[in-house]
């Protein structure tokens, strides 16, 4: 019986289709976030749109000498706890650190500086069960659960994609693409939820510190579909003309970016090809700011 | 610590290789059971192991104590088990309806703002542990058994942690002579509590918990949808989620048991295929009905004192089964809706009168289907507002099919919801005709059924979740 239990399982596990959304890959990923323990010289810091629109290592291949992160969490704000996990990272005996924040409208509203993600993140995975997701889970990708809607899913062109790396970047697909989905979520969102400047005071004060322990800062507002962002500045109370003034007197610097090059799945997340687009287009930015230094 | 984690693994192997060494021992034997079952239990919130404590030792010492004054020793055992289960699982409840009703006439209460902070966290299967506490004393009393003398066995028999937390509730003089016994498990106990054991996991693993996130989203969205075959399909999916839920847990305490060499009796058997309500209640959480029946209803006077008085018992009786539940008054209607249906039941005997009919039959499966389901819906719903408003939607007769469209969470819970229809109803096609006569074949279909199940639970399983009778 133990035989044939393993024959089977080793069947299944080798012939089964490969999950759209792996839960142990996911939840290494999410421990590894907050629980690893190497130093960076290069972080990236936002919400959603930046942990799937960013990938460091595209960023690695164009500046030299990076070792880079993206430590972006589902609906994440800048708060201190945001800032003391970039600080946690980063190496300051090194002088050549940078951080970039990826800003959407809703990371400066009161919901995004609660960063419950986060904060759950970090209150789950302590001690055994980091240790347990850290040494164990990788290897229980095999035995991921095999979700049967999803075969049916991939017949009729339906799916959501997740492809976690180490470096915390997640590149998405999501079919079939409608980039209205989004409209209805964000209206809703910004209904009762708008910007703060408690929020923004807080990210200024820390873009401040940061640069005055020799850390460069580049913010950017992360592309989106075009009616999303017209909707987004007509709702939020995100000002991006005021935003940018006042990170650059404070020692930021801005990184425009042109939103038509890169293409959304759902109207706010960037689909992988676009993200990998965009941190090129992030690094050859940065590199250029630096080598005219 | 759940059956379905990590630790829980861990935790079993541990116990069975202590246990295996020492069960020559009997005296040893209790106490490795009581400091694993407390071990076990101490896992979720150490602080409550001195209430199951306390309600043990209150009955140990009461039975013991019951020759010198039977009556108020009784008195004590009730009261102070019954004091427990009101201030942990009951006492916010009465606080938030005394001020509800204090406040219709202007006056300012406040008692839930008083009630003790403690008393908010439920400990976990505080209802299970103390009816079976309860029963023991009660069953002295009656001179049903005898007092045991030793405190480890009458631990052992309470804290016991297969069935702990969300049951089978196990009666003392079902269990005690089994501790007392120093038997050898067989193989063929050792085989059948293998497959019931790797059966309860798919029941749950599989079936309930795969069902459980199409379920919470609806009840979450409950106001989205109005299409009565969408709340159709939604009850009809947590009917079978808390069905599997529940069967599973006691399928897996009941195998746990025969590796032990003890024998817990069945507590579910096909209830929802019932050609009448009380039929139903024998086949569904029967350790917890027979309990009711036994302390409560026949206690009341039973059938003995008239028929009007009998289904007034019988009201009563399922009403406080609804509130045994939760402290809620939508367990209170779901006892009561019970209450109501099986009155019906009892009064025009209609069940009798249809059975006599060859399409009898089906019209009482589906009667007996929707009396259950209609219910459920106060059983599961967040409050009575909730409830009704679903149950308004099942009664509306709107037949939009607007709803079918692709979702992750539907799809699944149909996949699911017809699996669990195969599980539960495989055995009506017939298959006694092809199976072997108890023979080595017999065993080698086992075999093969339980690999392919053991690796639908590792490939199959669902999000893990609590099982849902441990908030009882």
């Amino acid at each position: 019986m133990f035989c044939t239990t393993f024959i089977l399982v080793c069947l299944v596990g080798f012939l089964r289709p490969k999950p759209m959304n792996s839960k142990a890959s996911g939840a290494f990923f999410w421990n590894n976030k907050v629980n690893d323990t190497n130093k960076y010289n290069f972080i990236i810091s936002g919400d959603s749109r930046t942990y799937r629109g960013v990938s460091p290592d595209e960023i690695e291949n164009i500046i030299e000498n990076t070792k880079a992160k993206n430590l972006g969490f589902s609906s994440g704000g800048f708060n201190e706890e945001a800032f003391n996990l970039i600080n946690k990272y980063l190496d300051l005996d090194n002088n050549n650190n940078i951080v970039v924040i990826g800003l959407t409208p809703f990371s400066l509203t009161n919901s995004a500086y609660d960063s419950g993600h986060l904060r759950s993140i970090k209150k789950k995975n302590i001690g055994f069960e980091s240790w347990k997701i850290n040494n164990l889970t990788k290897g229980l990708v095999f035995f991921d659960p095999i979700i049967p809607s999803e075969i049916a899913a991939r017949y009729f062109g339906y799916g959501y994609y997740h492809k976690y790396y180490d470096n915390g970047w997640v590149e998405s697909e999501k079919y079939p693409i409608n980039r209205d989905v989004a409209l209805k979520l964000y209206t809703k969102q910004f209904a009762n939820n708008k910007f703060s400047e408690k929020s923004f005071q807080v990210l200024l004060d820390n873009i401040y510190d940061l640069t005055n322990k020799n850390v460069k800062v580049f913010t950017l507002r992360m592309p989106v579909y075009y009616r999303l962002k017209a909707l987004e500045d007509s709702l939020s109370g995100f000002n991006e003309n005021i935003i940018k003034s006042k990170i650059i007197s404070n020692g930021g610097l801005w990184l425009n970016i042109q939103d038509s090059l890169y293409s959304t799945y759902d109207g706010s997340h960037l689909d992988g090809e676009s993200a990998r687009l965009l941190s090129v287009k992030i690094a050859k930015k940065i590199k250029s700011h630096l080598m005219n230094e | 610590m759940l059956f379905n984690s990590l630790i829980f693994s861990v935790f079993l192997s541990t116990f069975f290789v202590v246990y295996n060494l020492v069960k020559e021992n009997q005296r040893l034997k209790w106490i490795i059971i009581t400091v694993f079952s407390f071990v076990f239990y101490g896992w979720w919130d150490w602080r409550f192991l001195f209430l199951i404590l306390f309600s043990g030792l209150l009955d140990y010492i009461s039975a013991l104590n019951m020759h010198k004054s039977k009556r108020f020793f009784l008195w004590l055992s009730l009261i102070g088990n019954l004091g427990c289960l009101f201030i942990f699982k009951y006492s916010t409840f009465f606080a938030n309806n005394i001020d509800w009703l204090m406040s219709s006439f202007g006056i300012e209460a406040s008692l839930s703002e008083k009630t003790n902070a403690f008393s908010i966290v439920l400990p976990v299967g505080i209802s299970f542990y103390t009816f079976q506490s309860m029963s023991y004393t009660i069953d002295v009393y009656k001179g049903k058994i005898k007092p045991v003398k030793n405190l480890f066995i009458f631990f052992s028999y309470l804290s016991m942690f297969p069935q702990l937390v969300a049951g089978p509730i196990v009666r003392a003089r079902d269990l005690f002579p089994q501790l007392l016994k120093n038997r050898k498990v067989t193989t063929v106990e050792n085989w059948n509590g293998l497959k019931l054991i790797v059966f309860g996991f798919f029941k749950k693993t599989v079936i309930a918990d795969n069902l459980a996130p199409f379920v919470n989203e609806a009840f979450r969205l409950n106001n989205e949808i109005d299409s009565t075959i969408y709340w159709f399909f939604v009850i009809s999916c947590f009917a079978f989620q808390i069905y599997f839920d529940f069967s599973g847990y006691s399928d897996i305490a009941r195998g746990l048991a025969k590796w032990m060499g003890l024998h817990f009796r069945l507590n579910f058997n096909h209830p929802y295929l019932s050609f009448s309500l009380k039929e139903f209640w024998q086949k569904w959480h029967i350790s917890l009905s027979t309990w009711f029946r036994d302390y409560v209803y026949i206690p009341l006077g039973g059938s003995k004192k008239g028929f009007y008085l009998a289904l007034f018992f019988m009201f009563f009786t399922m009403v406080i089964s609804g509130f045994w539940h939760g402290a809620a008054w939508t367990f209170i209607v779901w006892g009561a809706l019970h209450g109501m249906f099986l009155g019906i039941e009892r009064i025009t005997k209609y069940t009798q009168y249809l059975e006599k009919y060859t399409i009898g039959k089906p019209i009482l499966l589906l009667i007996i289907i929707l009396q259950v389901w209609f219910a459920w819906v106060f059983f599961r719903a967040e409050n009575i507002e909730q409830a009704f408003s679903i149950c308004r939607h099942m009664l509306s007769f709107n037949f939009d099919l607007s709803f079918v469209k692709y979702s992750t969470r539907m799809a699944n819970a149909f996949f699911f919801f017809i699996l669990g229809i195969v599980f539960e109803y495989g055995f009506l096609i017939g298959t006694r005709r092809f199976l072997f006569k108890r023979t080595n074949y017999m065993f080698m279909l086992d075999a093969i059924a339980i690999s392919v199940i053991t690796t639908a639970c590792i490939f199959l399983r669902g999000p893990q979740s609590d099982f849902i009778y441990f908030q009882f």
